[in-house]
Protein backbone atom coordinates (compact mmCIF):
# COMPACT_ATOMS: atom_id res chain seq x y z
CA UNK A 1 0.00 0.00 0.00
CA UNK A 2 1.49 3.33 -1.10
CA UNK A 3 -0.20 5.38 1.59
CA UNK A 4 -0.39 3.86 5.03
CA UNK A 5 -3.82 4.31 6.65
CA UNK A 6 -4.03 6.04 10.02
CA UNK A 7 -3.93 3.85 13.09
CA UNK A 8 -7.17 1.89 13.27
CA UNK A 9 -8.12 2.83 9.72
CA UNK A 10 -8.48 0.67 6.65
CA UNK A 11 -7.60 3.06 3.87
CA UNK A 12 -6.10 6.49 3.29
CA UNK A 13 -9.61 7.92 3.29
CA UNK A 14 -9.76 7.29 7.02
CA UNK A 15 -7.49 10.32 7.36
CA UNK A 16 -10.54 12.43 6.51
CA UNK A 17 -13.60 10.43 7.58
CA UNK A 18 -15.90 13.45 7.33
CA UNK A 19 -15.17 14.00 3.64
CA UNK A 20 -15.15 10.28 2.90
CA UNK A 21 -18.60 10.00 4.50
CA UNK A 22 -19.84 12.77 2.20
CA UNK A 23 -18.45 10.91 -0.79
CA UNK A 24 -20.10 7.69 0.34
CA UNK A 25 -23.48 9.38 0.74
CA UNK A 26 -23.29 10.48 -2.90
CA UNK A 27 -21.97 7.09 -4.03
CA UNK A 28 -24.73 5.30 -2.14
CA UNK A 29 -27.39 7.58 -3.57
CA UNK A 30 -26.20 6.86 -7.08
CA UNK A 31 -26.58 3.15 -6.33
CA UNK A 32 -30.02 3.32 -4.78
CA UNK A 33 -31.65 6.22 -6.62
CA UNK A 34 -32.63 6.62 -10.26
CA UNK A 35 -34.29 4.52 -12.95
CA UNK A 36 -31.48 2.03 -13.63
CA UNK A 37 -31.60 -1.18 -11.58
CA UNK A 38 -28.64 -2.13 -9.39
CA UNK A 39 -27.75 -5.22 -11.42
CA UNK A 40 -27.25 -3.09 -14.51
CA UNK A 41 -25.21 -0.59 -12.52
CA UNK A 42 -23.08 -3.46 -11.21
CA UNK A 43 -22.36 -4.62 -14.76
CA UNK A 44 -21.15 -1.11 -15.54
CA UNK A 45 -19.11 -0.93 -12.34
CA UNK A 46 -17.43 -4.26 -13.04
CA UNK A 47 -16.64 -3.31 -16.62
CA UNK A 48 -15.13 -0.05 -15.46
CA UNK A 49 -13.06 -1.83 -12.81
CA UNK A 50 -11.92 -4.30 -15.45
CA UNK A 51 -10.90 -1.55 -17.87
CA UNK A 52 -8.76 0.22 -15.28
CA UNK A 53 -7.49 -3.07 -13.84
CA UNK A 54 -8.84 -2.37 -10.35
CA UNK A 55 -9.36 -5.36 -8.08
CA UNK A 56 -12.22 -3.84 -6.06
CA UNK B 1 -19.22 29.51 -14.08
CA UNK B 2 -21.18 26.62 -15.37
CA UNK B 3 -23.25 25.54 -12.42
CA UNK B 4 -26.06 25.32 -14.97
CA UNK B 5 -24.23 22.48 -16.66
CA UNK B 6 -23.90 20.50 -13.46
CA UNK B 7 -27.52 21.31 -12.60
CA UNK B 8 -28.52 19.96 -15.98
CA UNK B 9 -26.57 16.76 -15.37
CA UNK B 10 -28.27 16.13 -12.07
CA UNK B 11 -31.68 17.38 -13.12
CA UNK B 12 -33.28 13.96 -12.93
CA UNK B 13 -31.50 12.98 -9.70
CA UNK B 14 -32.27 15.71 -7.15
CA UNK B 15 -31.06 13.67 -4.16
CA UNK B 16 -27.75 12.91 -5.87
CA UNK B 17 -27.49 16.57 -6.84
CA UNK B 18 -27.93 17.64 -3.22
CA UNK B 19 -25.29 15.17 -2.04
CA UNK B 20 -22.91 16.23 -4.81
CA UNK B 21 -23.27 19.85 -3.68
CA UNK B 22 -22.54 18.82 -0.08
CA UNK B 23 -19.44 16.93 -1.20
CA UNK B 24 -18.30 19.81 -3.41
CA UNK B 25 -18.74 22.31 -0.57
CA UNK B 26 -16.57 20.22 1.74
CA UNK B 27 -13.89 19.73 -0.89
CA UNK B 28 -13.58 23.52 -1.19
CA UNK B 29 -13.99 24.40 2.50
CA UNK B 30 -10.27 24.94 3.08
CA UNK B 31 -9.26 21.50 4.26
CA UNK B 32 -6.77 21.70 1.41
CA UNK B 33 -5.46 24.89 -0.16
CA UNK B 34 -8.05 25.93 -2.81
CA UNK B 35 -5.26 27.18 -5.07
CA UNK B 36 -3.78 23.70 -5.18
CA UNK B 37 -7.20 22.27 -5.93
CA UNK B 38 -7.94 24.82 -8.63
CA UNK B 39 -4.65 24.25 -10.41
CA UNK B 40 -5.41 20.53 -10.58
CA UNK B 41 -9.08 21.04 -11.49
CA UNK B 42 -8.11 23.30 -14.40
CA UNK B 43 -5.49 20.80 -15.58
CA UNK B 44 -8.02 17.96 -15.46
CA UNK B 45 -10.56 20.02 -17.41
CA UNK B 46 -7.86 20.89 -19.94
CA UNK B 47 -6.93 17.26 -20.45
CA UNK B 48 -10.58 16.42 -21.02
CA UNK B 49 -11.10 19.57 -23.13
CA UNK B 50 -14.16 20.15 -20.96
CA UNK B 51 -15.19 23.73 -21.75
CA UNK B 52 -17.88 24.13 -19.06
CA UNK B 53 -15.38 23.16 -16.37
CA UNK B 54 -12.72 25.37 -17.90
CA UNK B 55 -15.15 28.27 -17.71
CA UNK B 56 -15.46 27.88 -13.95
CA UNK B 57 -13.18 29.78 -11.58
CA UNK B 58 -13.18 28.23 -8.12
CA UNK B 59 -10.08 30.04 -6.82
CA UNK B 60 -7.77 32.77 -8.04
CA UNK B 61 -4.72 31.15 -9.61
CA UNK B 62 -3.68 34.18 -11.65
CA UNK B 63 -1.47 33.53 -14.64
CA UNK B 64 -1.29 29.83 -13.86
CA UNK B 65 -4.68 29.37 -15.49
CA UNK B 66 -3.41 30.25 -18.94
CA UNK B 67 -0.06 28.53 -18.38
CA UNK B 68 -1.50 25.28 -17.09
CA UNK B 69 -0.33 23.17 -20.03
CA UNK B 70 3.24 24.35 -19.41
CA UNK B 71 3.29 23.27 -15.75
CA UNK B 72 6.30 20.95 -16.11
CA UNK B 73 8.58 23.79 -17.19
CA UNK B 74 6.85 27.05 -16.23
CA UNK B 75 8.40 28.88 -13.26
CA UNK B 76 4.89 29.90 -12.20
CA UNK B 77 4.30 26.53 -10.56
CA UNK B 78 5.68 25.55 -7.17
CA UNK B 79 7.21 22.19 -6.33
CA UNK B 80 4.03 21.27 -4.43
CA UNK B 81 1.85 22.15 -7.40
CA UNK B 82 4.06 20.12 -9.72
CA UNK B 83 3.83 17.07 -7.48
CA UNK B 84 0.04 17.28 -7.36
CA UNK B 85 -0.27 18.03 -11.07
CA UNK B 86 1.93 15.05 -11.92
CA UNK B 87 -0.32 12.76 -9.88
CA UNK B 88 -3.58 14.30 -11.17
CA UNK B 89 -2.47 14.15 -14.78
CA UNK B 90 -1.49 10.50 -14.54
CA UNK B 91 -4.73 9.73 -12.70
CA UNK B 92 -6.77 11.14 -15.60
CA UNK B 93 -4.73 9.70 -18.45
CA UNK B 94 -4.19 6.23 -16.98
CA UNK B 95 -4.86 5.57 -13.29
CA UNK B 96 -3.18 2.17 -13.54
CA UNK B 97 -0.05 4.00 -14.62
CA UNK B 98 0.24 5.99 -11.38
CA UNK B 99 3.69 5.04 -10.12
CA UNK B 100 5.05 4.77 -6.60
CA UNK B 101 7.06 7.90 -7.29
CA UNK B 102 3.91 9.82 -8.25
CA UNK B 103 2.23 8.88 -4.96
CA UNK B 104 5.42 9.56 -3.00
CA UNK B 105 5.54 13.02 -4.54
CA UNK B 106 2.10 13.75 -3.13
CA UNK B 107 2.72 12.31 0.32
CA UNK B 108 5.93 14.33 0.54
CA UNK B 109 4.05 17.62 0.30
CA UNK B 110 0.63 16.90 1.85
CA UNK B 111 -0.45 15.61 5.25
CA UNK B 112 -2.50 12.41 5.56
CA UNK B 113 -5.84 14.26 5.75
CA UNK B 114 -4.80 16.44 2.82
CA UNK B 115 -3.89 13.38 0.73
CA UNK B 116 -7.32 11.90 1.44
CA UNK B 117 -9.05 15.15 0.51
CA UNK B 118 -6.91 15.63 -2.57
CA UNK B 119 -7.63 12.12 -3.84
CA UNK B 120 -11.39 12.52 -3.39
CA UNK B 121 -11.21 15.95 -5.01
CA UNK B 122 -9.42 14.93 -8.19
CA UNK B 123 -11.67 11.89 -8.51
CA UNK B 124 -14.67 14.21 -8.31
CA UNK B 125 -13.23 16.73 -10.78
CA UNK B 126 -12.45 13.96 -13.24
CA UNK B 127 -15.94 12.45 -12.87
CA UNK B 128 -17.69 15.77 -13.45
CA UNK B 129 -15.75 16.31 -16.68
CA UNK B 130 -16.59 12.81 -17.83
CA UNK B 131 -20.29 13.27 -16.99
CA UNK B 132 -20.36 16.56 -18.81
CA UNK B 133 -18.70 15.25 -21.94
CA UNK B 134 -20.36 11.83 -22.08
CA UNK B 135 -23.87 13.09 -21.47
CA UNK B 136 -23.48 15.76 -24.10
CA UNK B 137 -24.32 18.76 -21.99
CA UNK B 138 -21.32 20.46 -23.48
CA UNK B 139 -21.91 22.49 -26.60
CA UNK B 140 -21.15 20.29 -29.61
CA UNK B 141 -17.69 20.78 -31.10
CA UNK B 142 -19.09 21.77 -34.51
CA UNK B 143 -21.07 24.58 -32.90
CA UNK B 144 -18.05 25.77 -30.93
CA UNK B 145 -15.90 25.82 -34.03
CA UNK B 146 -18.58 27.71 -35.94
CA UNK B 147 -18.48 30.33 -33.20
CA UNK B 148 -14.69 30.47 -33.32
CA UNK B 149 -14.25 28.93 -29.85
Amino acid sequence: MRIVPPEGGQSLFDYDPELFARFNVLYGTLWTDGAVDQATKEVGRLRNANLVDCGI
Amino acid sequence: MSDETVDELFNVLPKAHEHYRDLDAQIWDGRIDPVLLEVCRVRIATLHRCLPELARHRADIGAKRDAIAQWPTSPLFSATERALLRFAEQYVIDAQGVADADAAGVTAVLSGPEVAAFTIAIGTFDAICRFTLALGTEQPRAEREAQGA
